[in-house]
C-alpha cells in the first residue's frame, strides 16, 4: 500500500485528460488512455434502511457492493445478473443475508446514479517508469426514471504508487497552486444533493417539532401537512405495488389524519370536518382489501410454521390464493387511486390546508394553546384507557377487548403528535408501554380476524374447487393454531394490563398530561 | 503467503526472465505479488525500468530498516519489486555476520505475509549462503533448465544440496530456452527427468521474443501477447499456479 491517500482536485469545466497532460509534460512525460465509461447505482429502500444502518449499496454492472458509508470499507460483495428488487435475487451468501435481514420486507430502489467518464494518466520519468497516476473524472447524476441529468464538477485524482511518494508530493505541491482540493463530501452526499435530495428524506416517523405556545390551529395544521405529505409520498409505489410498505405507511397516515380529525376537537367547522372524515373513510376503506391479502402473503411464511413439518407443503394453493386475490384487490385499488374522488380528495385536503384557513376563525379551541389542549385530550383518553381496561376480565365479550384497543390506538396517536411537547424520556416510556399494551391487543384481535377470515376463504376455495382436501385440512389446524394464539393473548392481557395501569405510569402521567385546571374530575 | 525461488546454479537459463513473466502472470491473476530482486546484476529491476538501488541495503539485511520501505511498485497492478543493490555482492559476508545467518531472508519476510500473497526471489547463480537463505524461505523453488549435459547435472548438485542439508522445501524443474530442432535438446525433452523433483511438462522455447524484453523492458505478455513465449509463459504460470495450490 502507498504511505499517501489520493489526492482529489476539482477541476474547471473546460479542462481534460489532455489540457492536464500538456500542462505537466514539462515536468514529467504524461500519456492518457482512452476514455472509459462506468455506471455506478446507489441502492436503498424507500425508507432508508441501509442508510440508517450506516451502509452504503452500490451496483457497478454486474458488481454489487456493501460498503461502510464514513470509511468506504466493502462489508460484503456479489455478482448479480441483472437489477436487484429483493435480496432473494442475489446469490446465497453474506451480502444476500445482511440485506434480508436490514430490509425485511422493503425492496431495494436505485436513489440516484452515477455515469463517469474517466480517463487514465500516467506520468513516467526519464527511465520510462510511470511514478504517478491520475484519473480524470466527469460525472454526470441522474435520479431513476428521470430524464435530465445534472453534471458534477470534474475531478482530478493523484494515485500514488508504493515506492514514489515524493512524485505524488511534487505534483501536488503543483496543482495545489492552480486547482481547488476537492471538498471531502462523497461522491453519493454529492449526486444525491445533485439531483435535489437528502439522505432520510422520507420516514414513516412524526419527526415535527411542536412549540408550546403555538396556536392549536397552527400545530394541527403542521401535522395534518406532515401527515399528507407521507401519504402522497407513498401512492406512487403503492400504484406500482414496488413492496407492502407502501400501502402500509399509505393507510397508517390516512389512520393518523382520521384520528386527528376526530380527537382534536373544536379546531375545524362542523362540515368541513364531517366531509374530510367521510372521504378519509373511504380511503381507509377501499385500501383494506389489498392490504389484507399483503398480511396473508407476509404471514405465509409463519403460518407453515405453525403446522407439523407433514402438512406445510398442503398450505401451497392457499398461497396461491392469496397472490391472486391480492392481484385482483391491487387492480382495483389501483383504479381506485386513479379516480377523480381520490385525486379530489388529496388535492382538495392540501389546499384546505395550505390556505389561510379563516375557516378555523372563531373556533373554540383553534385559538388555544396546543399544549393545553394537548394535555385536555391526552388525559380524557388516557383515563378513558384506564377505565374501559379495569372493567374487563377474562369474561367479558371480545367487543369490550376490541373497544379498549380503539381507544388505545387513539392514545398513541395523540402522543404521538404531540411528543415534542412533552420531556421525551417521560413520554417516551409511556408510548412504550402503551406499545406493549396495543401488541396484546392485537395479538388478540388480529388473530382471530385471520381464523375467521380464513375460515370464510376455506369455504369459498373449496366452493371454487381450488382446495383440495389436505388443503383444507391443513387451513384448519392453521385456524386452531390461530385461536390458541389468541387465547393465550386473552390470557395474557391482565398481566399486561396491570403493568400499563400501575402507579408509575399514573405519576408520570399526572405529571405530564394532567391539566393544570382541570375540571375533568377522577383520579387516575 | 507463498513464497517461489526461481533458481540454478548455472547463469544464463533464464532464471530473470522466468522470475519477471511468471509474477507480471500472477499478478494479473489477482495474487498480490512480489518479486525480490537478489540479483546484484538487478536484471528484475531493470525490466521493469526501476533503478537497481537500496538506500541504506546494508540495514536493511539487519532488519533495521523496515523492508516495506524499499518496495517500489512496477507498472503493473498488484505487482511489487524489492529492487536489487549493487552491495548485494557482498550479501554473503553481510549474513554471516548475524546469528542464524541461513534464516534471515525467512525473518525479513514475515512483516510483509499481510500485503502479499506471493513473494518471489529472483536469485543469483552459484551456491552460497544467499541461495541456501532462498532455499530456506521459498516453500517452492522453480529451477529453470536448459535441456544440455550441464544443465541436468547442476540440476542434480542442487537436488543432492537439498537432500544432503535437509532442506524442507519442494523442487520443480522445466525445460528453459528449448530449440527442438537440436537433437540433444529433443532427446533430453523425451527422457525422463530426476525423480528426486517434480519435471513440469511446460517449457519455455528459445526465441527472439524473449530477447527482447531487454530493449521492450517490459513483460513478454504486455509486448506480444500472441507470441509462443508468451503463450508457452502463461502455460507455465497455470500448471505452477495449479501445482503449488
Amino acid at each position: 500500500m502507498p504511505r499517501h491517500a489520493p489526492v482529489c482536485f476539482l477541476l474547471p469545466p473546460e479542462d481534460s485528460a489532455e489540457t492536464i497532460c500538456e500542462r505537466l509534460q514539462d515536468h514529467l512525460e504524461c500519456i492518457v488512455d482512452a476514455p472509459v465509461a462506468t455506471q455506478l447505482c446507489f441502492l436503498d429502500s424507500f425508507d432508508w434502511r441501509l442508510h440508517q444502518k450506516g451502509l452504503l449499496l452500490l451496483q457497478n454492472g454486474k458488481s454489487l457492493e456493501l460498503q461502510k458509508k464514513k470509511t468506504a470499507q466493502i462489508r460484503s460483495t456479489a455478482r448479480v445478473s441483472a437489477s436487484v428488487k429483493w435480496p432473494g435475487d442475489l446469490p446465497k451468501g453474506e451480502l444476500r443475508g445482511s440485506l434480508s435481514e436490514i430490509l425485511q420486507m422493503r425492496a431495494l430502489l436505485p436513489v440516484v446514479c452515477v455515469h463517469t467518464k474517466s480517463s487514465l494518466l500516467h506520468l513516467r520519468n526519464g527511465d520510462g517508469k510511470t511514478v504517478l497516476r491520475m484519473r480524470v473524472e466527469q460525472s454526470e447524476c441522474q435520479a431513476p426514471a428521470a430524464q435530465g441529468a445534472y453534471a458534477l464538477l470534474p475531478r482530478l485524482w493523484l494515485l500514488p504508487l508504493k515506492g514514489y511518494e515524493n512524485e505524488l508530493l511534487k505534483l501536488k505541491r503543483i496543482l495545489s497552486g492552480e486547482l481547488e482540493q476537492a471538498p471531502t463530501t462523497s461522491l453519493f452526499d454529492e449526486a444525491l444533493s445533485a439531483i435535489g435530495r437528502h439522505a432520510f428524506d422520507y420516514s414513516s416517523k412524526l419527526d415535527f417539532t411542536l412549540a408550546p405556545d403555538m396556536t392549536t390551529a397552527q400545530a394541527m395544521r403542521l401535522i395534518l401537512l406532515h401527515l399528507l405529505d407521507n401519504l402522497t409520498n407513498n401512492i406512487e409505489g403503492t400504484r406500482a405495488d414496488i413492496d407492502t410498505e407502501f400501502l402500509h405507511d399509505l393507510r397508517v397516515a390516512t389512520r393518523r389524519t382520521r384520528s386527528a380529525l376526530s380527537q382534536i376537537k373544536k379546531i375545524l367547522p362542523a362540515a368541513v370536518l364531517e366531509d374530510f372524515k367521510a372521504r378519509f373513510a373511504w380511503l381507509g376503506q377501499i385500501t383494506s382489501p389489498t392490504r389484507d391479502m399483503d398480511v396473508f402473503k407476509l404471514e405465509c411464511e409463519n403460518f407453515r410454521e405453525l403446522l407439523p413439518p407433514v402438512m406445510r407443503e398442503h398450505l401451497t394453493p392457499l398461497h396461491d390464493f392469496f397472490v391472486q386475490q391480492h392481484r385482483n384487490q391491487q387492480r382495483v385499488l389501483k383504479r381506485h387511486l386513479a379516480s377523480p374522488r381520490f385525486t379530489s380528495l388529496i388535492g382538495e385536503w392540501r389546499a384546505f390546508l395550505t390556505s389561510d384557513c379563516d375557516l378555523v376563525e372563531g373556533m373554540e379551541n383553534a385559538d388555544r394553546p396546543v399544549l393545553a389542549v394537548s394535555q385536555e385530550r391526552i388525559w380524557k383518553l388516557y383515563r378513558r384507557v384506564l377505565r374501559e381496561g379495569r372493567a374487563i376480565d377474562y369474561d367479558s365479550p371480545p367487543e369490550e377487548m376490541h373497544e379498549l384497543r380503539k381507544s388505545c390506538k387513539k392514545l398513541r396517536y395523540l402522543m404521538e403528535f404531540f411528543r415534542s411537547l412533552y420531556p421525551d424520556n417521560q413520554i417516551g416510556e409511556m408510548i412504550k408501554e402503551l406499545k406493549a399494551l396495543l401488541n396484546n391487543l392485537g395479538d388478540y384481535q388480529d388473530h382471530e380476524v385471520q381464523a375467521v377470515k380464513l375460515m370464510s376463504i376455506g369455504e369459498q376455495m373449496k366452493k371454487e374447487g381450488r382446495a383440495p382436501t389436505k388443503t383444507v385440512m391443513a387451513m384448519g389446524v392453521l385456524v386452531a393454531a390461530l385461536l390458541e394464539r389468541q387465547e393465550q393473548a386473552h390470557k395474557d392481557f391482565s398481566r399486561c394490563f396491570s403493568r400499563f395501569d400501575r402507579d408509575h405510569n399514573h405519576r408520570i402521567s399526572r405529571a405530564i398530561f394532567k391539566p393544570a385546571k382541570s375540571n375533568m374530575g377522577s383520579k387516575a | 503467503m507463498k513464497t517461489l525461488g526461481i533458481y540454478n546454479i548455472k547463469g544464463g537459463v533464464g532464471k530473470t526472465a522466468t522470475a519477471v513473466n511468471i509474477g507480471h502472470l500472477a499478478a494479473h491473476s489477482g495474487l498480490r505479488t512480489l518479486i525480490w530482486d537478489l540479483d546484484p546484476q538487478g536484471a528484475a529491476s531493470f525490466y521493469f525500468r526501476i533503478k537497481p538501488r537500496i538506500k541504506k541495503s546494508r540495514l536493511l539485511l539487519f532488519g533495521k530498516r523496515d523492508l516495506d520501505d524499499a518496495i517500489k511498485a512496477t507498472d503493473y497492478p498488484g505487482l511489487d519489486l524489492l529492487p536489487a543493490d549493487f552491495s548485494y555482492r557482498n550479501m554473503d559476508l553481510l549474513l554471516n555476520r548475524v546469528r542464524k545467518p541461513k534464516l534471515q531472508l525467512k525473518r525479513l519476510l514475515r512483516p510483509l505475509s499481510r500485503d502479499y500473497d506471493l513473494v518471489i526471489f529472483d536469485c543469483p547463480p552459484s551456491i552460497s549462503l544467499v541461495s541456501e537463505n532462498v532455499f530456506r524461505a521459498a516453500d517452492t523453488l522453480l529451477v529453470p533448465t536448459i535441456p544440455t549435459t550441464l544443465s541436468l547435472r547442476t540440476l542434480s548438485q542442487l537436488l543432492g544440496f537439498i537432500d544432503e542439508n535437509k532442506i524442507d522445501t519442494r523442487v520443480f524443474s522445466f525445460y528453459s530456452m528449448v530449440d527442438i530442432r537440436k537433437s540433444m535438446h529433443k532427446s533430453i525433452c523425451e527422457s525422463a527427468a530426476d525423480p528426486r523433483c517434480t519435471a513440469l511438462s511446460s517449457m519455455i522455447p528459445y526465441n527472439v521474443v524473449v530477447e527482447l524484453m531487454g530493449m521492450e523492458r517490459r513483460p513478454v505478455n504486455e509486448y506480444a501477447p500472441r507470441s509462443m513465449v508468451a503463450k508457452a509463459y502463461r502455460q507455465l504460470w497455470d500448471e505452477l499456479a495449479a501445482k503449488m495450490g
